[in-house]
């Protein structure tokens, strides 16, 4: 997968190197710093706190196992984390085929205009989410990691797998469809849009 | 990002909807210390399995494993070559090897006598072989047998005369400090008293007696003795008591053709008995009856 190349900063590849070694420091530090979006991350997916958190820790696991074998991040430390993340996570989907919230899709919220309605001149979360279910897995993907979790788009294209340049129109294209949407439940003034 | 400015509204929405609920601090130092723990444990196996695994990944027991193997499969092959060798013929395929096998057994010994019996034995060996091909009419390998007969009693021959060589560089120093003492014994003698010389003639019949008996061996040790090189003014007389013999051996005058007092070796007449006029160390003494058609 030809994903851009942005090469680690010398302070990410010296924790690299230090978690090749299985430096107790390092790894803590990787630990304290990414168990929190981690979870965050995989509970958007799975909506379960419980099963967010075990899973988290299993990213974690994973990384140890990978280091201890020679494998393991190379230069995205971040984007490597997320991209673990994200494949337990849609693992877990498609395992127990449990979802605490249907993706919903364009008509059934332009059918229902009422979630807009009830909001005036303001952007809800309620009505956010709803936006977001109404893109596509991909786009949402991208969006949720661009802006909710900061990675940079070269990261992005390597935690799932795509090249950059499908990343920013995976990025454009979404937040387009989340101005259409918005702008048809009236969530934005026309001077914001 | 220039186009994304068009969005920023929705992009400052999107960082703000974050719902999820905190991780539990309880589960996350559960995680933490699995983690931490699962570092130690990975960290103390570090060392044997880094051992292993490059152990493993550098080839190295690969290369042992096939140089032990490759050793073991050579020497069994090499001791079941040489067995199914020890047998063959001139004219076999594995009769090269049979000799090489042999040459190599002389070489590994180094004590002269072990290495004469290996000698004699191979000759024996020869010897039945000769046998056979004369029963067989086999003349071409017949000679090539003959060949290595000669060859093999050449090589008792040159033992032997090395060994002796060695013997009579020692009789020789004996010798020569025996004369050193007489001759310093014979001027004292002219300084002394009249008196006195009847001891000091004595003392200078008896290193004379000495000399002699280093130099020449009585009869009865004469079968058995080495003969020497050094000049001497008699040589003892034949079994048969027809007068002197022929000088005995020149040993140090170089190849073993030299040890015989006839003709160097008559290799197609007889046993090893030919190659010295009174061979020690267990030779055969007799005299080949074929010697008067020697070449």
């Amino acid at each position: 997968m030809a994903h851009g190349k942005k090469r680690a900063s010398a302070e990410e590849q010296d924790l690299l190197q230090r978690m090749r070694r299985l430096d107790e420091a390092a790894l803590s530090a990787v630990f304290d710093a990414y168990y929190e979006p981690l979870y965050r991350y995989i509970f958007r997916y799975l909506r379960h706190s419980q099963t967010a958190e075990d899973l988290t820790a299993d990213v974690f696991r994973n990384l140890l196992e990978q280091l201890a074998i020679g494998q393991g991040p190379k230069d995205y430390l971040k984007a490597w984390l997320y991209r673990v993340a994200h494949n337990l996570a849609i693992d877990e989907l498609r395992r127990s085929k449990y979802r605490d919230h249907e993706p919903l899709d364009d008509n059934q919220h332009v059918a229902d205009p009422q979630v807009g309605k009830q909001v005036e001149s303001s952007i809800t979360k309620q009505m956010l989410h709803c936006a977001l279910h109404s893109l596509t897995s991909k786009q949402r993907d991208v969006l949720i990691l661009k802006f909710l979790h900061g990675l940079e788009n070269e990261e992005i294209a390597y935690a799932l797998r795509m090249n950059v340049g499908t990343v920013k129109a995976l990025q454009y294209r979404g937040l387009q469809a989340l101005r259409r949407y918005l702008s048809k439940v009236n969530a934005f003034s026309e001077d914001d849009l | 990002m220039k186009n994304l400015y068009h969005f920023r509204k929705i992009i400052r929405a999107l960082s703000r909807l974050d719902d999820a609920p905190p991780s539990n601090p309880l589960k996350r130092n559960s995680a933490r210390r699995t983690y931490l723990e699962h570092i130690g444990r990975l960290r103390a196996e570090k060392g044997t399995h880094l051992i292993r695994r490059r152990f493993i990944s550098s080839g190295l027991w690969r290369s042992i494993a096939a140089s032990v193997l490759t050793l073991v499969l050579a020497m069994g092959v090499l001791v079941g070559v040489a067995d199914a060798a020890d047998s063959a013929r001139p004219g076999d395929l594995l009769y090269p090897i049979d000799r090489g096998v042999e040459n190599l057994q002389v070489r590994l010994v180094s004590a002269p006598d072990r290495k004469l019996t290996l000698l004699v034995s191979f000759a024996d060996e020869r010897l039945v072989e000769i046998q056979q091909l004369i029963e067989t009419n086999d003349e071409e390998n017949m000679s090539i047998a003959l060949d290595a007969y000669r060859i093999t009693i050449l090589t008792i021959a040159q033992i032997i005369t090395d060994e002796f060589a060695r013997h009579d560089l020692l009789v020789t120093k004996i010798d020569n400090q025996l004369l050193a003492q007489e001759e310093h014994l014979q001027k004292i003698r002219l300084r002394v008293p009249a008196q006195a010389r009847p001891a000091l003639d004595r003392a200078i019949e008896t290193i004379r007696i000495g000399h002699e008996k280093i130099l020449l061996p009585d009869d009865d040790t004469e079968s058995t003795n080495p003969p020497v090189a050094t000049p001497t003014p008699e040589y003892p007389s034949d079994s048969s008591g027809n007068g002197p013999a022929e000088p005995p051996v020149n040993v140090t005058a170089g190849p073993p053709s030299n040890v015989t007092a006839g003709p160097p070796v008559n290799v197609t007449a007889g046993p090893p008995s030919n190659v010295t006029a009174g061979p020690p160390h267990g030779v055969p003494a007799e005299r080949p009856t074929g010697t008067d058609n020697d070449p």
